[in-house]
C-alpha cells in the first residue's frame, strides 16, 4: 500500500497539527476548572450560560484575527470555553429536572436533540465556506451566532427555572 | 468528540452520563444500608421526610430486581459508594482511556478533514459529515448503551463498542473512498464509541459521592488528553510513513487503552431497568424546552472550530 499522504504535507499542515493540538489542550483545564466551580460555587447553569456565551463571542472575535499569534491566543482562550461547554451541560440538566425518576429519560432526550445538533453543524459549517469561495466569514458568522443564540435560550430557560431571581445556585 | 462526553456521565462528556448517576449514587449516600429489597420496596414505601425531596425520589429510572438473571457479581448490596480507593480511582482512569480512544479521536477529526478533500476531491461539507456522523452517534447509540449497561451488560456493552471502534479505525487506515471512509470512520467508530462512553461514565459515577466531580471531569479531561495524542502521532508520522500506517498506529495506541479498559472496568451497583426512552411531557416545561432548543444551537456551533481552524495562509 503505497502511503498516500506523505508528498501532500506540507508545512502548513505540520502548523494546522500544532494548532489542533493546542485546542485540544486546553480542554484539560477546560473541562476540570468549571465543572468544580460549577459544583463547588455557582451551579452548572450559572456556569454554562457564561461559557458558552464566551465561546459564540469568541467564534465572532476570530473574524478580526489575522495573525498567526492572534490565533493562537484565540485557540487558547477557545479550546478552555468550548470543552466547559461540552462538559457542563449533562450536570445542568439536574438543575431543571424536579423528578428525578425522569433524569434518565430526559438526559437521553436532550443528548438525541444535542446529537443531531452536532450531525448537522460541521456540514452546515463546510457548506458555508464553499458558498463562499472558501473564505470562513460566513461561517465564522454562523457557528458564533448559534452559541450567543443558544446562550441567550439559556438564559431565558434559567430565568423561567428560578422564576426570574438573579442571584441564585443552579 | 470530547464531548464528551464528551460529561460524562449520562458527560463528554464527561460530566455527561453524570447527572443520571449523580442522583443514584446520592440514593446511597443519603441511606448507606440500601439494600435490594429496600429498593424493591420504594416504589410503595413512603418518602422519609427528613431527607431532602430530592433525594427521596427514587433515582430516574432505578428499580431494583425486576430484571430476569442480573449477573452474580452484582447480585449483592453494593453498599455506599467507596469515594476513593484503588478500584474507584481505576474506574476513572477506565473512564479516561475511553475518553482518550474517543472523544480524543473524534476531535482530532481536524486533522482528517483538510487531507481528504485533497485526497477526495470533495467539498469541505461532504468530508465533514463523516466526522460529524461519528459524533452524532456517541449521543444516540449513548442512550441504549447506557440503558443495556444499566440493564447489567456493561461487559458486553464495552467489548463490543472496543471491537467496533477498533474495526472502525483500522478499517479507515485501508479506506480509499468517500464511502468507505464514512462506513469505517463515520458509522463503525461512531457505533463503537457510542457503545463505550455512557456505560463507562455511569460506571464511574457510581463509586464516588463527595468527589464525583473531580473523578468525572478527570475522566473528561482524558478526551482532551487524546485530542493531543492523535494530532502529535499524526505530526510525527504523516509525512513520513503517510495515512495508512499512521491511523493503523493509532490503532494500536486503542488497542493498548482497550487492554486497560477491559481488565480494569468493574461495575458497582446492581442491574436496574431503565424508564421510557422518551418522556413528550418534559417538553411541556418551557425550562426544559428552552433548554433542549438552546443547547441544539449551542451543539451546532460549538464543533466548528474543531473541524476547520486552520493557519493563517
Amino acid at each position: 500500500m503505497a502511503p498516500y499522504a506523505s508528498d501532500i504535507l506540507h508545512t502548513s499542515d505540520r502548523a494546522s497539527l500544532d494548532i489542533l493540538l493546542i485546542l485540544n489542550g486546553m480542554g484539560i483545564p477546560g473541562r476540570i476548572i468549571p465543572a468544580l466551580l460549577a459544583d463547588r460555587v455557582f451551579g452548572p447553569m450559572n456556569m454554562l450560560i457564561p461559557t458558552a456565551l464566551l465561546s459564540g463571542l469568541l467564534l465572532l472575535c476570530w473574524i478580526a484575527i489575522h495573525s498567526y499569534g492572534g490565533l493562537i491566543g484565540f485557540l487558547v482562550v477557545l479550546g478552555y470555553f468550548a470543552a466547559g461547554v461540552q462538559s457542563l451541560f449533562p450536570s445542568t440538566l439536574s438543575s431543571l429536572t424536579t423528578d428525578l425518576r425522569k433524569m434518565g429519560t430526559r438526559v437521553g432526550m436532550v443528548f438525541t436533540v444535542y446529537g443531531l445538533a452536532t450531525l448537522t453543524g460541521p456540514p452546515i459549517g463546510g457548506a458555508l465556506i464553499t458558498a463562499y469561495g472558501g473564505g470562513y466569514l460566513h461561517a465564522q458568522l454562523f457557528a458564533g451566532l448559534c452559541l450567543c443564540c443558544g446562550s441567550a435560550l439559556l438564559v431565558v430557560a434559567r430565568q423561567v427555572k428560578v422564576r426570574g431571581a438573579l442571584v441564585k445556585k443552579v | 468528540m470530547f464531548v464528551d462526553l464528551m460529561r460524562y456521565s449520562r458527560e463528554f462528556h464527561p460530566a455527561i452520563c453524570a447527572t443520571a448517576h449523580d442522583t443514584h449514587a446520592m440514593d446511597h449516600e443519603k441511606a448507606p444500608s440500601t439494600s435490594n429489597t429496600r429498593h424493591l420496596s420504594t416504589n410503595t414505601t413512603p418518602p422519609n421526610e427528613s431527607h431532602e425531596p430530592k433525594t427521596t425520589c427514587e433515582v430516574d429510572d432505578v428499580e431494583y430486581g425486576s430484571l430476569p438473571s442480573p449477573p452474580s457479581e452484582t447480585i449483592n448490596d453494593p453498599g455506599p459508594p467507596p469515594d476513593g480507593g484503588w478500584t474507584a480511582w481505576a474506574q476513572v482512569l477506565v473512564g479516561a482511556l475511553v475518553n482518550v480512544n474517543g472523544f480524543g479521536y473524534m476531535t482530532s477529526y481536524g486533522l482528517f478533514q483538510d487531507y481528504y478533500v485533497d485526497l477526495l476531491h470533495r467539498s469541505p461539507s461532504d468530508i465533514a459529515w463523516i466526522g460529524s456522523i461519528d459524533i452524532c452517534l456517541v449521543f444516540l447509540v449513548g442512550v441504549f448503551s447506557g440503558r443495556f449497561a444499566d440493564a447489567g451488560h456493561s461487559r458486553l456493552v464495552l467489548t463490543a463498542g472496543a471491537v467496533l471502534q477498533l474495526v472502525g479505525v483500522f478499517m479507515t487506515s485501508v479506506a480509499r473512498t468517500y464511502w468507505q471512509l464514512l462506513l469505517a470512520q463515520g458509522f463503525c467508530t461512531g457505533l463503537g464509541l457510542g457503545l463505550l462512553f455512557c456505560p463507562t461514565v455511569s460506571i464511574v459515577g457510581t463509586y464516588f459521592t463527595t468527589k464525583r466531580s473531580l473523578a468525572l471531569s478527570t475522566a473528561a479531561a482524558g478526551g482532551a488528553v487524546g485530542g493531543m495524542i492523535y494530532p502529535a502521532i499524526a505530526r510525527q508520522l504523516l509525512p513520513r510513513m503517510g495515512i495508512g500506517w499512521t491511523v493503523r498506529i493509532m490503532g494500536f495506541v486503542m488497542i493498548f487503552n482497550f487492554i486497560f479498559v477491559l481488565a480494569l472496568v468493574k461495575t458497582r451497583v446492581p442491574p436496574r431497568k431503565a424508564g421510557p426512552l422518551v418522556e413528550w411531557a418534559a417538553f411541556k416545561e418551557l425550562s426544559y424546552l428552552l433548554f433542549s432548543v438552546g443547547m441544539f444551537f449551542n451543539g451546532w456551533g460549538i464543533y466548528f472550530a474543531y473541524y476547520y481552524v486552520r493557519p493563517l495562509p
